[in-house]
This record gives C-alpha cells, sequence and structure tokens, in this order.
C-alpha cells in the first residue's frame, strides 16, 4: 500500500533538492567580478528611475474579482456544454439557476460602481 | 441522469427560500437607500428567516420517526444532499440563531449607524452553507457548503471595517480558517486515495471491509493521517483546543451580534458536520478517533474556563466560555462514538439548543449595555446594573446561572444530558473533567453578576436601552431558557428525533 507512494516520495526528493543544487552549481561554476551595474535587478534593458512599490488602485482588485464572476461562470458551464444531451432539461434548468445566480452577483458589482473607473 | 426526490421541492424548502431571500437582499442592497430603507431590507431578513424556521420545523414533522430521504443525488448516482431527523434538528439550530441575531441586530446597527442591506446578505448566505454542512453526506458537498459559510463569516466578522479590532480579528480568522478549509481537502484526497470514495456511507463500508480482514492494522498510514488532518480543520472550525487561538481576537473584534452569532450558528454547524463524518463515515474507527477527541475535549473544557477566569472584557470572557461549551458538546461526540445509542448525538443536539439561547441572551446583554463610543462590553460597564435596570440584571442572572449549568435554568438540562451520555458510554475521565471544569467557570460568570450587584455604578449614568427588538429577542431567550429548564419534556422528545441516516 504505501510501497504505492514511492514515487512521489522520489519527485519530492528530487523537487527539494533540484533548487540547492542548482544554485549550489552556479555559485561554483560563475565568474564573481561585482561592480554597480552587475548588481541592478535589471543587467541590460531600460534604464531604472522609481522605486518598484508604489501603490495600487483598489479598482484592480474588484476587476479581478469581476473576472473571476465570468472566469468561474466559463470553468462551469463548459463540462455542461460537453454532456449536455446526457444531462438533458435537468441540467439546463440547473445551468439557468446558476447563471441567474451569477448574473445577480455581476449585477450587484455593476450597481455599485465596481465597474466605473474613474471616480 | 440527476435525480430529484419527488418531494425535492419540499424537503429541500428551507434551503432555496432562503437562496431565494439572500439574492433578493444582495440585489437591493445594490440600490442607493436612505437609513430607512436598509432598515427595511433589516425586517425583510427578520421575516424571511422566521419564514424559514416554519419550513425547518415543518420538513422535521414531515418525516416519520427514523426516515431519510435522498433528496438530491449526482450523476454518478450518488447520493449529495439528504434530509433526515439529524440535518433538520441542526437547521433549526441554526436560523433559529440567526433569527434572534438579526433581531439584536437593530440596536446595534442603529447605535454604530452602519445599516447596510449586506449584512443580511452574509447572513443569509453563512446560514444556507451551515445547512448544506448538515444535509450534506460526501465530503466534497459538506466541503462547498463549510465553505459557504466560512467566506461570508469572515466578511461578516470584518464587517465594522473602519475599527482597528474589527479587522485584526477577521484577518487572523481569515488566514487560520483558509488554512484549515485547504487542510480539509487535504485530509479529504488521502482518504479517497485510500478508500476510493468521497461518499460517507462508501467509505464506511471500506473500512468496514478493511477492518474485518486485516484487523486494526490494515487501516494504513494514510487513512489514518486524512482522518486526523480533516479533524484538525473541522476542530478549528469549532474552535476547540489546541486550534482555538483566533477566536478571543475575533470575537473580541467582530460586531457584538456577530460575535454572538458566530459562537452560536458557525460552532452548531461545525458539530453537525464532526457528527456526521465520524457517526457515519468513520464509526468503524471509533476506538481510534475517540481517544483523540477525548484528550481534545480534556483540554478545551479546561483551558477554556481557565483561560475565561483572566477576563476583563465581557466579549473575551465570553469566548473562552464558548470555548469551554464547544468542550462540552464534544464529550457528547465521544459519547455517542463509544455507544450504540442515539443518546449522545441528541445530547448533543439539544445541548446546541440550549447554549443558542443562553449565549445569544448573554451578547444580548452586552448589546443592551452598548452606547455611543462604548462598546458595553467591560467588567465595569456592568456596575450596579441591578439599580439601574433591575429587569435585565434578573435577565442576565438567567443566562450567567445557565451558562454555569445550574438547575433549574436549562444549560443544567444540557449539561445533565451530555452526562448522562457520557456515563453511559463508559467515559468517567471526561465525566469528571466535566464536572470539575463547570464548577471552577461558576468563578467567572459570578464575577459578573459581583459586579452588578455589589459594585456602585458610575454617577449620572443614563439607564441603557434596549430597544423593541432587541428588547424581544431578550425576553425570548429568557423564557426559553427558564421554560427548557423547568419543563425540558419536549425539547428533549424534539432533540431525540436528531437520528443520522446510516446509524
Amino acid at each position: 500500500m504505501l510501497s504505492s507512494y514511492l514515487p512521489i516520495g522520489i519527485f519530492l526528493g528530487i523537487a527539494v533538492l533540484i533548487v540547492p543544487l542548482t544554485m549550489a552549481l552556479g555559485w561554483l561554476f560563475r565568474p564573481k567580478r561585482y561592480d554597480a551595474v552587475k548588481l541592478q535587478p535589471y543587467e541590460c534593458g531600460v534604464e531604472m528611475h522609481e522605486a518598484p512599490a508604489g501603490k495600487i488602485s483598489v479598482h484592480f482588485y474588484l476587476v479581478a474579482v469581476v473576472f473571476l464572476v465570468f472566469d468561474v461562470e466559463t470553468i462551469f458551464l463548459l463540462p455542461w456544454a460537453v454532456a449536455f444531451d446526457k444531462l438533458g432539461l435537468f441540467g439546463f434548468v440547473e445551468v439557468l439557476v446558476f447563471l441567474a445566480l451569477l448574473f445577480a452577483a455581476y449585477g450587484y458589482a455593476w450597481f455599485k460602481g465596481a465597474l466605473r473607473w474613474e471616480e | 441522469m440527476p435525480v430529484l426526490h419527488p418531494e425535492f421541492w419540499r424537503l429541500l424548502s428551507p434551503e432555496w427560500v432562503l437562496v431565494c431571500f439572500g439574492t433578493l437582499f444582495l440585489l437591493l442592497s445594490a440600490l442607493p437607500a436612505t437609513r430607512g430603507a436598509k432598515r427595511a431590507i433589516g425586517v425583510m431578513a427578520l421575516f424571511g428567516f422566521a419564514v424559514v424556521l416554519v419550513l425547518c420545523a415543518q420538513t422535521l414533522a414531515a418525516l416519520s420517526p427514523g426516515m431519510h430521504v435522498a433528496a438530491l443525488t449526482g450523476l454518478d448516482g450518488q447520493i449529495g444532499l439528504t434530509v433526515d431527523g439529524f440535518s433538520q434538528v441542526f437547521k433549526f439550530i441554526f436560523v433559529l440563531g440567526a433569527l434572534l441575531t438579526v433581531l439584536m441586530s437593530f440596536k446595534y446597527l442603529d447605535v454604530e449607524k452602519a445599516w447596510t442591506g449586506e449584512y443580511f446578505t452574509f447572513l443569509t448566505f453563512a446560514v444556507f452553507g451551515m445547512m448544506v454542512m448538515a444535509s450534506g453526506v460526501d465530503l466534497l458537498t459538506l466541503w462547498v457548503g463549510l465553505e459557504t459559510m466560512a467566506l461570508s463569516v469572515y466578511v461578516l466578522a470584518a464587517y465594522m471595517r473602519r475599527q482597528e479590532p474589527s479587522v485584526e480579528g477577521a484577518t487572523k480568522y481569515f488566514l487560520l480558517g483558509a488554512f484549515s478549509s485547504g487542510l480539509y481537502l487535504y485530509g479529504t484526497s488521502l482518504i479517497y486515495g485510500a478508500t476510493g470514495t468521497v461518499q460517507l456511507g462508501a467509505i464506511r463500508l471500506a473500512l468496514m471491509d478493511r477492518l474485518a480482514h486485516g484487523g486494526p492494522a490494515a487501516v494504513g498510514f494514510p487513512l489514518a493521517a486524512g482522518l486526523v488532518i480533516l479533524s484538525v480543520s473541522l476542530l478549528f472550525k469549532a474552535a476547540l483546543v489546541p486550534f482555538h487561538w483566533w477566536t478571543p481576537d475575533a470575537y473580541e473584534g467582530a460586531a457584538t451580534p456577530i460575535t454572538a452569532f458566530m459562537s452560536v450558528a458557525p460552532k452548531a454547524a461545525a458539530f453537525a458536520m464532526l457528527l456526521r463524518i465520524f457517526v457515519v463515515g468513520f464509526l468503524p474507527l471509533a476506538p481510534m478517533w475517540t481517544g483523540l477527541l477525548s484528550l481534545v475535549a480534556v483540554l478545551t473544557m479546561a483551558w477554556g474556563n481557565i483561560a475565561a477566569m483572566l477576563q476583563n472584557n465581557v466579549k473575551r470572557m465570553l469566548a473562552y466560555s464558548s470555548i469551554a461549551h464547544a468542550g462540552y458538546a464534544l464529550v457528547g461526540l465521544v459519547a455517542a462514538g463509544r455507544s450504540q445509542s442515539n443518546q449522545g448525538i441528541a445530547a448533543v443536539a439539544f445541548y446546541l439548543l440550549v447554549y443558542a439561547f443562553m449565549n445569544l441572551g448573554a451578547f444580548g446583554l452586552v448589546l443592551y449595555l452598548q452606547r455611543e463610543g462604548s462598546a458595553g462590553d467591560q467588567m465595569d460597564d456592568f456596575d450596579g446594573l441591578i439599580q439601574r435596570s433591575p429587569l435585565m440584571a434578573v435577565l442576565m442572572i438567567f443566562f450567567l446561572l445557565s451558562l454555569g449549568g445550574i438547575p433549574p435554568m436549562a444549560g443544567f438540562l444540557g449539561k445533565l444530558m451530555i452526562f448522562y451520555s457520557a456515563l453511559d458510554a463508559r467515559l468517567y475521565l471526561l465525566v469528571v473533567v466535566l464536572a470539575v471544569t463547570s464548577v471552577i467557570s461558576l468563578y467567572y460568570y459570578f464575577r459578573v453578576v459581583y459586579h452588578m450587584f455589589l459594585k456602585e455604578g458610575a454617577p449620572n449614568l443614563p439607564a441603557p436601552s434596549a430597544g423593541r427588538p432587541l428588547g424581544w429577542s431578550l425576553a425570548l431567550c429568557g423564557v426559553a431558557v427558564l421554560a427548557i429548564g423547568l419543563y425540558g419534556q419536549p425539547f428533549l422528545h424534539w432533540a431525540s428525533q436528531a437520528v443520522l441516516l446510516g446509524r
């Protein structure tokens, strides 16, 4: 019984080891010459001009949540569509109920102004 | 083909009526509205819960004794939701808790000027999740119910979002709660890997088969680990030691009516789920999990009561006291696993009903003392209450006596039933711990009495006002605590209808 978990154990071991192993190899073989340009987050490309941590508008979260409504809707609609002929009327009504509940939530977000970008 | 029971609509009427109300509240709360209109949503919530309470009682009455119905069967022909005496008794307790909470919310929301429609929407969907937790018969359906409840309650715990303690408590609750939900799924996947099913009835058959062929040694590590991990997540939801650390902070920070609700309904729902999973699914392993849960029960009763003695904030004190009460109820669960009779389950159901009345009542008194700029949750707020409002002081004594388990109050009868079921199952150690810790609990309950009777209140303090809805709910709780204590027979009979499908 337990032995059937052995491959998982081996994979786990490899997964745990691979990070320190590659880091150690890199440390062993790379040339170590540090200067101001080398220590920048991006060695080449656009010049840095600003600290990265700024404020992020709360609207992004709202949009993400509204996106989730549609995302979940699609994920649940797909298996229903695939098995449509087997599910019959029951499945159809079930999906309509599901959509109605989601649209209620969507309507709520809309009326509350979650989709309005400028305030 | 999924199968609906021919009487699906009647059997699951509490659920779908509740969802309709919840959706209605959601849409109404999206409209810009005045405070009066938002108050109207509260009144509608009151009406909605009252209707659903009647539906719960009706569906229970319609079941003949011991009967159960597979209300919803999935694609693979496996039962998802069931309606049995057990589920309907517990649904009644959840809805009762929510109804009393809505009544108590009016004053709080008035004083804090915090009326919104979402408050009632989340309350409604939380109760819906609990109903699925009481009715589900496979581990994944139960999980969906658990999450529906938990997500709604996280939001409610953070309801006073401008107040730091509320957000802090809710964050702790959310982080630990999300983690424990993950643990639940992890445990479920291990159990599925070991038995090949998530159906509680099928898990039980698989376990019996395995025990019959190989004895206890054949249980195997993945299954045992799965069971332990699963129970950890449920013990967390029911706030049992050592998984209780979120409780005092979340309870102290949350709006008082929400604290009252959290200490009663989600706890009862977690117990419904614990009972269903352990007593139906894992009964063949009872010798194993009763030992584990006995240890948890002893720790919970001891730690909950000892920590409650040290609190000066009444909400925090009641939080620890609610931990201790969950410990008492857990004794009933262990007894249900040890003995063949239904006594343990009935004792837990009865205890949770009584606990709903007395604990909501005690929190109601905190709400009664609430005034602008003060939550009314300090011990000192109770000073000299007997002079300011004697009736309320007497009511508080009712609730405290009942929580302490003193006759003739309902709490005594509840504890007695747990006591009997434990004796019946020969759990002598648990019986002793239950008795001793109950005596300890009297110390901190009587500290409140001391403050009400023997301390002088600050002079010129205006007499607190209850407002009509809060007054009604307090009166209802007080009458119930006294009536169940004096004449408990019909209520005991009601609780004895909590028969589990497949037990």
